[in-house]
């Protein structure tokens, strides 16, 4: 339960706040070792945890700022930094802490960035999807579904996209629904997370929903690992192209023509090959 | 001593109209008077001497009863209806004025004449060229007195017209005069809007004269029964000579503020359109009814239409009694004893019980009309239903968030549905603060009557249980500010754990948000206090209005008073933490 999970951190934030700036820094100095390196990026950690629970506006945001330049290097940093942003800050300070925790990409961030999908300010919804994408797991997963209800039509967008981008079949149905909803965004993330099955309920909407929004789809279908999309699927999907007849349907299968990569599947190729071919000329091709 | 003399400033005097123009001649031969000094103001008020005698002369007269008839007007001329047996009737003829239905005759005029039929049948009695447009018609089953209006040719007449087609008087008059009643070969005239003229037509003689403290220039006959008025109504009675002292047998609607301003009578002595207008969809109808102590409304009611929808109102308080939608607008209408007959633009006429509002059947004119006159003196009908379904019910039934144009009427019914102690009235408020096609000004009113109900509880939880959800289709957030109000007070604590819900629903505005903070304040329990928390969390350092400032400093008081030491130790470190916003930093070190 996210709001759940957010107050536990606040409390424990509130009750525990400099034993876990403390203990963080321990931490990070026991894994650091002995190298130069190592004490030289100890010593930014223990700046950036002085930062991140300084009274001072200024300090905090240089704090995140300096997670957000380190990345991944930052991760020690991260607890301090979720139960920071648990507390709740002020909202440019909540966007570079969004900022920064998608930056160093941990899981146990999404927790903390959870709840600011229901965040009043839409942007600070935006920037905690995008963020959750980054960091990943379940509760990302579990936050980016729910935001496909959001109000905001660019959220429910970045939600899309984020639970193709994290494989999240388990909601693909939702996806199916966005999708019918007018979330162009999920005709992508359907096509990365479909199963033959799927793929043709998604393939069975053309004509229902706008070309231009399922050739996203289709892209992301025709160019799956092998491995998880058979052949014969792509080649489905090539036949449903080709039946369009449309320049549009023309220019999208030569694209995809000249994108195929060496070494995969023949059978596809030549089925790529003679729908170009057969679309050629179609109307609104512009080209012979 | 004449009674020319005896009022002083009358003087009726005789008049040939031959010299008009030969194709609008009346009829020369006939008695014939013109009105000139008898409007005369210096006229010496008698003190009701010359009324009573009137009245007393007519104590024992019988008045007998109209018929009940709709008449409309469309293209060919006139179609009417009997309202008992639903027999109807067709009449081919120009038509330049809004018929008359007067007694048992119809008279209109058009095409240079007026004419008269019967009205049970359309069956014409008689026709006669005339220079005017009918403004007014009496009968007393056997002479029909018709109101002219001025024309270019003539200045306004009364005619006196015999069954048989004989015009057996004719006055001229120079003044605005009311619409005429006619009782035993009297006319009683109004005029000046507060003066009644009794005119002897055998005689020619004006014979007496009543002063009226209320607006009147309509004089009529209902139920037996002869009235002035047109702002209220004056039974001719025994007490008809107090009237100048506005001691008469009067009875009014009550002072109500009704959708358009409803009102009972026109201006008598006015040209009617051959087109309906909103007079006509908005409008008052009551029938007196004479009592022990003078007169009431028949049924205790009185009725009001406003387009499509009907209304029934005490005829004391004006409190409403029942509410029906019809399925055109209702363009004209008549009470009877025991209900009200409603014409619509359809042409059909329905017919409701009085005391409930209970269908009492329906007949039809056969095709829509342009204009409906109705007359119902002896009519009675039973309702079809033995009880039908409650006022809140209906009330709730009528409302159609639909009809953009009725929103005057809709806000007026839901200001009568808030005050329906039923359930049902709550569960009717929630559905239309949460319609997203109830208009923004219905809405608002739907939303203030449910933050006072004390009742519905189930209702307001169901509501609540909803949220947003693009993908579900539900695009209309509950009513959670108004909701929060009432469950509050009704210490419904069942209400707490959705309330914190919706506490961090963005798609709530921040005034419900706030609502439901200040609800919380009072139901939560340490069951919320996640909830509570978080949006503690989310907003001591963002809120940006004075709604979320006081929705934090409430949630504050509610985790305080849930959360135990940690929670007291949570909003005394906001309070502390300079970014908290500023403005609530002080108020939270206050808890």
């Amino acid at each position: 339960m996210r709001t759940k999970s957010l107050a536990a951190l606040l409390s424990a934030a509130i009750a525990l706040g400099t034993v876990h700036l403390a203990s963080d820094v321990q931490a990070q100095g026991a894994r650091g070792g002995s190298a130069a390196g190592d004490a030289q990026k100890d010593e930014r950690i223990k700046a950036i945890l002085a930062q991140l629970t300084s009274k001072e506006r200024s300090d905090v945001r240089d704090g995140f700022a300096a997670m957000e330049q380190l990345g991944t290097g930052a991760a020690a940093a991260v607890p301090t930094a979720n139960r920071v942003l648990s507390r709740g800050l002020p909202i440019d300070l909540t966007t570079t802490a969004l900022h920064a925790l998608g930056s160093v990409g941990d899981v146990s961030s999404s927790q903390a960035i959870r709840p600011y999908l229901r965040h009043r300010h839409v942007e600070l919804r935006r920037e905690a999807a995008k963020a959750l994408i980054k960091t990943k797991g379940q509760e990302a997963k579990d936050g980016l579904r729910t935001a496909l209800s959001d109000a905001d039509a660019m959220v429910r967008g970045i939600a899309a996209t984020g639970l193709g981008e994290l494989g999240a079949t388990e909601h693909i149905a939702t996806l199916f629904a966005a999708l019918d909803h007018n979330v162009p965004e999920a005709a992508s993330s359907i096509g990365q997370l479909c199963n033959p099955e799927q793929c043709e309920q998604y393939a069975s909407r053309t004509g229902r929903i706008g070309f231009d929004v399922m050739i996203t789809g289709f892209d992301q279908i025709l160019f799956r690992d092998p491995k998880q999309m058979p052949d014969d699927q792509k080649i489905r999907i090539i036949g449903r192209v080709r039946e369009l007849g449309t320049g549009d349907a023309h220019r999208f299968l030569k694209d995809v023509q000249s994108r195929w990569p060496e070494g995969w599947s023949e059978r596809v190729k030549k089925a790529l090959d003679l729908a170009v071919l057969s679309t050629q000329g179609a109307p609104g091709g512009g080209e012979s | 001593m004449s009674a020319g003399r005896q009022l002083g400033s009358f003087a009726w005097r005789s008049r040939a109209w031959c010299w008009l123009a030969p194709g609008l001649l009346i009829a020369c031969g006939a008695g014939q008077t013109r009105i000139g000094d008898v409007f005369n103001t210096e006229w010496q008020n008698d003190g009701g001497k010359s009324i009573r005698a009137v009245q007393s002369k007519l104590a024992n007269q019988a008045i007998p009863k109209g018929a009940d008839v709709a008449v409309g007007i469309v293209d060919k001329g006139l179609v009417g209806v009997a309202l008992d047996s639903g027999k109807t009737w067709a009449f081919s003829h120009a038509i330049d004025a809004r018929p008359l239905i007067a007694g048992d005759v119809v008279v209109a005029t058009g095409g240079g004449e007026m004419f008269a039929l019967e009205a049970e049948t359309g069956r014409k009695l008689w026709s006669r060229p005339t220079p005017g447009q009918i403004r007014g018609a009496g009968d007393d089953g056997k002479t029909t007195l018709v109101s002219l209006e001025p024309s270019s040719h003539s200045a306004g007449m009364l005619v006196a017209v015999s069954r048989d087609g004989t015009v057996v008087r004719q006055l001229e008059a120079n003044v605005p005069i009311g619409s005429p009643a006619i009782v035993a070969n009297l006319a009683f005239i109004p005029w000046q809007n507060q003066y009644v003229t009794v005119y002897d037509l055998t005689s020619g003689d004006e014979i007496a004269r009543a002063i009226l403290r209320h607006q009147t220039s309509q004089a009529f006959l209902a139920g037996g029964s002869l009235y002035f008025g047109e702002v209220g109504v004056t039974r001719f009675d025994d007490r008809i000579g107090d009237a100048a002292r506005d001691e008469a047998s009067k009875v009014s609607l009550p002072v109500r503020e009704l959708p358009g301003k409803p009102r009972w009578m026109r201006a008598g002595g006015v040209v009617g359109k051959t087109t309906s207008d909103a007079f006509d969809a908005i409008r008052a109808y009551a029938l007196p009814e004479p009592t022990a102590g003078g007169l009431r409304l028949d049924g205790e009611r009185y009725y009001a239409t406003y387009y499509r929808i009907a209304a029934g109102l005490n005829d004391v308080t004006g409190e409403l009694a029942w509410v029906r939608r019809l399925e055109d607008d209702a363009i004209g209408g008549a009470a009877y004893d025991g209900g009200v007959a409603l014409c619509q633009r359809s042409g059909k006429v329905s017919f409701f019980d009085a005391s409930m509002g209970a269908t009492a059947g329906q007949v039809s004119l056969g095709q829509p009309v342009r204009v409906c006159v109705v007359q119902a003196d002896s009519l009675s009908r039973r309702a079809e239903a033995a009880r039908p379904e409650p006022l809140v019910e209906q009330i709730s039934q009528v409302i159609d968030v639909t009809q953009t144009e009725m929103v005057m009427m809709h806000a007026f019914l839901l200001r009568e549905l808030i005050s329906q102690e039923s359930p049902k009235a709550t569960q009717r408020l929630i559905e239309l603060a949460t319609d997203a096609r109830t208009p923004l000004e219905l809405r608002t009113v739907a939303r203030t009557g449910l933050a006072s109900r004390r009742n519905g509880a189930e209702y307001m939880l169901a509501a609540l249980e909803k949220r947003y959800d693009f993908l579900a289709g539900e695009l209309m957030p509950p009513p959670v500010g108004p909701l929060s109000d009432a469950l509050a007070e009704m210490k419904e604590t069942r209400a707490a754990p959705l309330l914190a819900e919706h506490l961090n629903d963005p798609a709530n505005d921040t005034d419900d948000v706030k609502r439901a903070a200040m609800a919380l304040e009072k139901l939560a329990t340490p069951a919320e206090l996640e909830q509570l928390e978080t949006f503690f969390a989310l907003y001591r350092a963002t809120a940006h209005n004075d709604d979320l400032i006081a929705a934090v400093v409430a949630v504050g008081k509610a985790i305080v008073r849930v959360g135990g030491d940690a929670g007291r130790e949570l909003v005394r470190q906001a309070a502390y933490d300079p970014l908290t916003v500023p403005l609530l930093q002080e108020p939270l070190k206050q808890l």
